[in-house]
């Protein structure tokens, strides 16, 4: 015998008669316990199936082989659904898996919600018992009744060594819940950046959209998570895709004012000069949120607010006008541009209370009647904001010009004037939030009545319902396990 | 809704009460009773009832001439008469409209100043218990503007 192969084999056949007797005892140990039982007080006379997934929880495999070998049902579960390979899968015991599969037991079984003893496991974070579970096949891409499939709850565990072994043993990364999230979405909007750089790693495409349209890089840029931008920036994720109301994620980043996130994606290449709609583009967005660093950002590379006017605000007023012998109250809506302070308004104008007046028919003769007025008023004008204070409080002036047709109605006169048609110019100041204002001010119109102040004062209080980009919502994913 | 913005609507809101509270006292007292006095009742439903003229005495004039036409000023007349204090009463037929119409004469010109209503009967038996008919309107006001 060649002594070199002597010097090597000996060593090798030592360590191999060591690890044999290892695992002799091993396998021994675990027939031993096998064959010994534990209490068994807990059992119930003539419920081996109860008993069984009894014994699962409680741990106790020789009590688990026992009842199988005397024909308790390797699928008996709980309330729920539950079975006993599930609570092995959630407590990640390894050999009451294999009693229970060996003997039987189906992989496919689900609970009420759906979920099956791999998705137990993967949401438990129990590898070694996923590994098993998919060595015998269990299905990967099983979907649970939200849609909810393992990659996808490992993704929401951040558990990226289970993502790594799903995606190894065929799980389909592209599937979505029923809130179209899959698994990228789902590392990306909860901040699991190992997963996402895992599933990246696997070659998972990278803008995949939610049911509302959005990437993974939207939801970075929303979230201000700088280091997931990146990530997803350097592995290809588009800059440029829109969700449903034409945001890109540089877009999501301004509304969100995150100003990092804004440099980076600038600096990356974003298109700075990109309309939202007709009438909205970057700048202005930012404009409209009063970030002036992301302002800032914007100008140096060029954009500039688009020409086109904003007309996504309603507005609801309701205002008193009072002159010398005259009170007409006032309700009003109008169309309102968010961008330049113009508006577009109409209301409807009524004397609250029946008031006496004089009108002169001729040098020597007046008549004064009972008089109710009602009114169709329509105009347009200006705000100028003076001072923007913080939280969108703003102040400035008002000017506008409106038309008034007017119905005049005498008690006990049988021919009534007829509509009368009124020019008014009108000015004044306003203060407003972002939800409510006030205005006041001064218009001037007549009605031909005897001593009638042509001037009268304006108070107005205002609601403000923006109905374009008004709200903004924010990716939330919740996940509970089973 | 941030902090500020809510407290901004809240003072908007609060505005707005004052503004409507403004409104009801500028009403006319009349228009603001909305309540029912039992010891209004008339037991039984009259056919008649006084209407209430209020018109202006002055020095230049003690007394103003009135007529009560049927209905609107073109109406028939119904009725002719002269005021002399600041209330003028009249029975008149429940349930018709009247216009009353006052001469005023200031200076070289002369004041026609007209109102127009109708006493209506209500029954508020119900509120009341007993039969319990009130009447409600009537009243004209043909003051001079000041």
């Amino acid at each position: 015998m060649d002594k070199r192969i002597s010097r090597s084999f000996l060593p090798a056949l030592f360590l191999g008669l060591f690890l044999f007797s290892v695992w002799s005892w091993d396998i021994c140990a675990q027939s031993n316990s096998l064959d010994i039982l534990s209490d068994t007080s807990y059992f119930k006379n003539g419920k081996d199936d109860w008993n069984l997934v009894e014994s699962v929880k409680r741990i106790q495999p020789a009590n688990v082989l026992f009842l199988l070998k005397r024909g308790a049902d390797p699928n008996a579960s709980e309330e729920g659904g539950i079975t006993a390979l599930m609570y092995a899968a959630q407590m990640g015991d390894t050999l009451l898996i294999k009693l229970l599969v060996l003997n039987g037991a189906d992989l496919e079984l689900t609970s009420v919600e759906n979920t099956t003893p791999l998705m137990v496991a993967v949401l438990n974070q129990q590898f070694g018992a996923a590994h098993l579970l998919l060595k015998r096949e269990a299905n990967p891409d099983h979907q649970d009744k939200y849609g909810g499939t393992s990659i996808i709850y490992a993704s929401a565990m951040n558990d990226y060594a289970m993502a790594d072994l799903l995606l190894f043993f065929g799980a389909t990364d592209s599937l979505k819940d029923l809130n179209g999230n899959d698994a990228m979405m789902t590392a990306v909007s909860l901040g699991h950046l190992e997963t996402a750089d895992v599933l990246l790693q696997n070659g998972i495409y990278p803008d995949n959209r939610d049911k509302k349209q959005r990437t993974p890089l939207m939801v970075a840029a929303q979230q201000g998570n700088i280091e997931m931008l990146n990530l997803l920036l350097e592995n290809g994720a588009e800059k440029e895709l829109t969700d449903y109301r034409n945001y890109t994620p540089l877009a999501h980043a301004i509304r969100s004012e995150e100003k990092n996130v804004a440099r980076v994606l600038v600096d990356s290449g974003a298109n700075v000069n990109h309309f939202i709609s007709r009438s909205q583009n970057m700048y202005d967005l930012a404009r409209k949120g009063e970030n002036q660093d992301i302002s800032k950002i914007l100008k140096t590379e060029g954009a500039e607010p688009s020409p086109r006017p904003d007309f996504s605000e309603f507005g609801l007023g309701w205002g008193n006008s009072f002159g010398k012998s005259e009170h007409m109250m006032q309700g009003r809506i109008w169309w309102m541009d968010q961008k330049f302070g113009f508006f577009a308004e109409t209301g409807f104008d009524i004397r609250p209370v029946i008031r006496t007046v004089q009108v002169e028919i001729n040098d020597t003769l007046i008549h004064q009647y009972r008089e109710t007025r009602s009114a169709w008023t329509h105009g347009a004008g200006k705000y100028f904001t003076l001072i923007r204070a913080p939280m969108g409080i703003e102040f400035g002036v008002y000017a506008g010009i409106y038309g008034m047709l007017s119905f005049p109605k005498r008690r006990g006169i049988s021919e009534n004037p007829g509509a009368e048609y009124n020019v008014l110019p009108s000015a004044g100041l306003f203060l407003r939030g972002k939800v409510a204002g006030i205005k006041a001010g001064t218009e001037r119109y007549i009605f031909g009545i005897v001593n009638e102040g042509p001037w009268k004062t304006n108070i107005t209080i205002f609601l403000r319902i923006p109905y374009n980009n008004s709200t903004y919502e924010y990716k939330e994913i919740g996940y509970e396990p089973y | 809704m941030s902090h500020t913005s809510r407290n901004f609507f809240v003072s908007a809101l609060t505005l707005t009460m004052l503004l409507l509270a403004g409104n009801f006292i500028a009403c006319e007292p009349e228009d603001l009773i909305f309540e029912v006095d039992c010891y209004d009742c008339f037991g039984y439903p009259p056919d008649t009832a006084e209407l209430i003229v209020y018109v202006t005495m002055r020095l230049e004039q003690d007394s103003v001439p009135l007529t009560f036409f049927r209905g609107d000023s073109n109406g028939e007349v119904d009725w002719q008469d002269t005021a002399v204090g600041e209330e003028f009463r009249l029975d008149a037929r429940i349930g018709s409209t009247y216009t009353v119409q006052a001469e005023y004469r200031s200076g070289s010109k002369t004041i026609i100043a007209f109102d127009s209503d109708e006493m209506t009967l209500n029954d508020y038996g119900d509120q009341c218990g007993d039969p319990c008919y009130i009447i409600k309107g009537g009243i004209y006001d043909v003051r001079l503007k000041e």
